[in-house]
């Protein structure tokens, strides 16, 4: 019986993985391709969490970069989000920074996690994030993850969704 | 306990005092009110709706009777409405399935069920269908999550929740691209269309497959939206996920799942149509089917005739479409397959006749067979009797011994009898001889019965004679004897002149018998006083048994 049903987003800049991180764990009926045209496609995937299940709708929203701006409305009414990083390329935490503090403006504080996406490319790290970081600081957690063998992904759902209280 | 009973009257009477007037006021203005606000618009009767409900619900709880008492009158003619109802859809299936089953459209529309592996009867509904609202989303705008969702056909719907999520970005979309305040309430996908009512808080979309009238559909889902404001505007505005509470929203989406079928124009020349359609169909099916009959009865009856003839054996016989195939066998004698099938009206052509040579023991088969290998002639009568072949009648002896050698090894006869065939060269030979026996007259001296000297001649040839047509008898199918009847004039006794005749044809025998006649073949005979025949004499007669010499038979007697 599902009780809960949350609106969940997923931002990052564009190529972190967040499409491909995603996918290995959730069911969707859109292809990718509606990112490019409305700038999101829909996912869902079902939790549970002490015996109430949980509902996430979650709003995989394109890329930020240069050329497109995450359209901000899309944020509203979203219970948390996922802040997707590319281990990688170190300038993608800048623009996660942005974009925290985009969601702060549109939404208000609401519980997020942070993925340090690509870590099975160990010796390309150039992305660390101490305790000492504003982002790191405000996150639930900082989560290590791979797309590639899914490693770490589950576990930034669950502390996402342990994160967001179940009466609001 | 008086002081608290006294307070409570004294409650009651300040309230009297504050409120009283105040409630005789509002009870004054109350039904106005209600009457104005039912009229404005459907709010009121929302608002009381629960309550009803509620009220109806205890009642029948509490006083069942009186609930009882009061539908009484009309359940009767809910059920009989009901029922009738229900037989109405049912005769509307069946006339829509009739009228499908010959229309041209119906074909089409049965190519397009195979086409497009969906059922038939999908299909009829699709076409015959004006419009169909198929799904309703209750969706709350801030968040874009789905609150509640009516289908007709809950298992063939895809994730609500993601359409939903997805139909909040579109219209978010919109709302962002173009300019403030635009909203989408129309999107078409295809042969569906999507309509929505966007409310402060929630939205309502419709996803239709046909052709809604705007108005209806339009007001179908205001309707339905200010109803769900209404009911669940609280739970609206502080919705944080949990939708337990827009349990009830579904019956208010499920009332918004209409169906509008097309009026079915019956076409007045529809039932003449399809009735000549179906007179114009028997009659094809009367004519192939009598064909069909008549190719069969034709067939069964050539076969029944190739079985009655003599000499043809059948093995199988079959046909295959408009073919016939006959196998067997053929005595070469007899008739010709291929010209009984010409006879019957049949195409030898369009047959197949497969016959293996055989000899047939049929009794008319080796009758033909006789004949062919015979040839007799037409004083030759033959008959086969068990397998003997008899043959009766004059043929040269020549033909006679030719045939007791061959007609022996001819297939189908095992014995031959000519004891009935005469030669035709004996025939003549006594037929020759016979007319010159006949009546050959000696005459006496008065009183002698030795014959005169001078007619040794004629002895001679008369023995001659003789001697030829006993000695042909036999081979001409006879027995031939001489009888002499002697004779005396009146003079004399009857007894001396019974002696004397008898004497004189013996006399005559006896000459014979010098010359070689056996005398078995010779009867002397007393011929006796008659005024009419000259006296004094012997007469040659012929005494013949057997078949007639004088007038050959007739032509062969089967």
């Amino acid at each position: 019986m599902v009780t809960r049903k949350w609106k969940i987003c997923l931002l990052g800049a564009a190529g972190v993985g967040k499409t491909s991180v995603t996918r290995r764990f959730v069911r969707s009926i859109f292809s990718a391709e509606y990112q490019t045209t409305v700038g999101v496609t829909i996912e869902r995937k079902r939790v549970q969490r002490a015996g109430v299940e949980i509902e996430l709708v979650i709003w995989d929203l394109s890329g930020e970069d240069e050329f497109q701006r995450v359209q901000l409305s899309y944020l509203e009414g979203a219970s948390g989000y996922l802040l997707v990083i590319d281990s990688t390329r170190a300038s993608t935490l800048g623009t996660a920074r942005t974009l925290h503090s985009a969601v702060d403006g549109a939404v208000g504080r609401i519980p997020f996690v942070v993925l340090l996406n690509k870590s099975d490319l160990a010796e390309s790290c150039e992305v660390s994030l101490g305790l000492s970081d504003p982002l790191a600081g405000r996150a639930v957690r900082v989560f290590r993850t791979s797309a590639k063998t899914g490693a770490g992904v589950e576990a930034a759902f669950s502390a996402l969704v342990d994160a967001i209280p179940l009466e609001p | 306990m008086a002081r608290r009973s006294a307070t409570t009257a004294g409650m009651a009477e300040l309230r009297r005092l504050i409120v009283g007037e105040e409630e005789r006021r509002v009870a004054d203005v109350l039904p106005s009110a209600v009457a104005l606000g039912a009229k404005r618009d459907k709010k009121l009767a929302f608002a009381l709706a629960p309550m009803v409900a509620d009220t109806l619900g205890d009642v029948a709880r509490t006083q069942p009777e009186k609930l009882s008492d009061a539908l009484q009158p009309i359940i009767g003619k809910a059920v009989r409405k009901a029922v009738a109802a229900a037989f109405a859809a049912l005769v509307q299936r069946v006339n829509l399935a009739m009228e499908q089953t010959l229309s041209i459209r119906s074909i089409r529309w049965r190519i397009e069920a195979a086409r497009t592996g969906r059922p038939f009867a999908e299909i009829l509904l699709l076409h015959s269908m004006v419009f169909r609202v198929e799904q309703v989303f209750l969706v709350h705008r801030r968040t874009g999550l789905l609150l509640s969702h009516a289908a007709m056909e809950p298992e063939a719907t895809r994730d609500p929740d993601q359409v939903a999520a997805m139909l909040n970005v579109i219209e978010r979309f919109v709302h962002d691209a173009f300019r403030e305040g635009a909203t989408l309430t129309r999107f078409e996908v295809g042969d569906l269309v999507g309509r929505s009512e966007i409310g402060a808080q929630a939205s309502i979309t419709a996803i239709v497959r046909g052709v809604a009238p705007e108005e209806e559909l339009g007001q179908l889902l205001r309707d339905a939206l200010e109803r769900i404001q209404l009911g669940y505007g609280d739970a609206l505005r502080e919705f944080g996920g949990d939708t337990a509470p827009f349990a009830g929203a579904g019956e208010v989406l499920n009332a918004c799942l209409l169906e509008r079928r097309r009026e079915r124009k019956r076409s007045p020349l529809l039932p003449v149509t399809a009735g000549l359609l179906g007179v114009a169909l028997l009659v094809l099916v009367g004519v192939l089917v009598v064909r069909a009959r008549a190719a069969e009865q034709r067939f069964r009856g050539l076969e029944r005739a190739l079985r009655e003839q003599p000499g043809i054996v059948i093995t199988s016989a079959e046909r295959d479409g408009q073919r016939i195939v006959i196998r067997g066998l053929r005595d070469p004698l007899a008739e010709d397959p291929a010209a009984i099938l010409s006879a019957r009206g049949l195409d030898p052509s369009q047959a197949v006749l497969a016959f293996e040579p055989f000899y047939s023991s049929d009794r008319r088969l080796v009758e033909k067979r006789v004949v062919a290998a015979l040839s007799p002639p037409r004083a030759i009568g033959l008959a086969i009797d068990r397998g003997t072949l008899r043959i009766a009648g004059i043929a040269p002896r020549e033909w006679v011994l030719r045939a007791r050698l061959m007609a022996g090894v001819l297939p189908g006869v095992t014995a031959v009898d000519t004891s009935a065939v005469r030669e035709r060269e004996a025939v003549d030979l006594v037929a020759d001889a016979l007319p010159r026996i006949e009546g050959t007259t000696f005459f006496f001296e008065r009183g002698s019965a030795a014959l005169a000297s001078v007619d040794d001649a004629r002895l001679d040839a008369l023995a001659r004679d003789v001697l030829t047509a006993l000695t042909h008898a036999s081979a001409a199918g006879v027995r031939v004897r001489a009888a002499i009847d002697g004779s005396a004039d009146a003079l004399g006794s009857v007894e001396d002149n019974r002696r004397l005749s008898l004497a004189r044809a013996e006399a005559l025998a006896a000459a014979l018998a010098r010359r070689g006649v056996p005398a078995n073949a010779l009867v002397a005979r007393v011929e006796g006083e008659t005024a009419s025949v000259p006296s004094r004499r012997v007469v040659v007669r012929v005494l013949l048994e057997g078949a007639a010499i004088e007038s050959p038979a007739g032509g062969a007697s089967w």
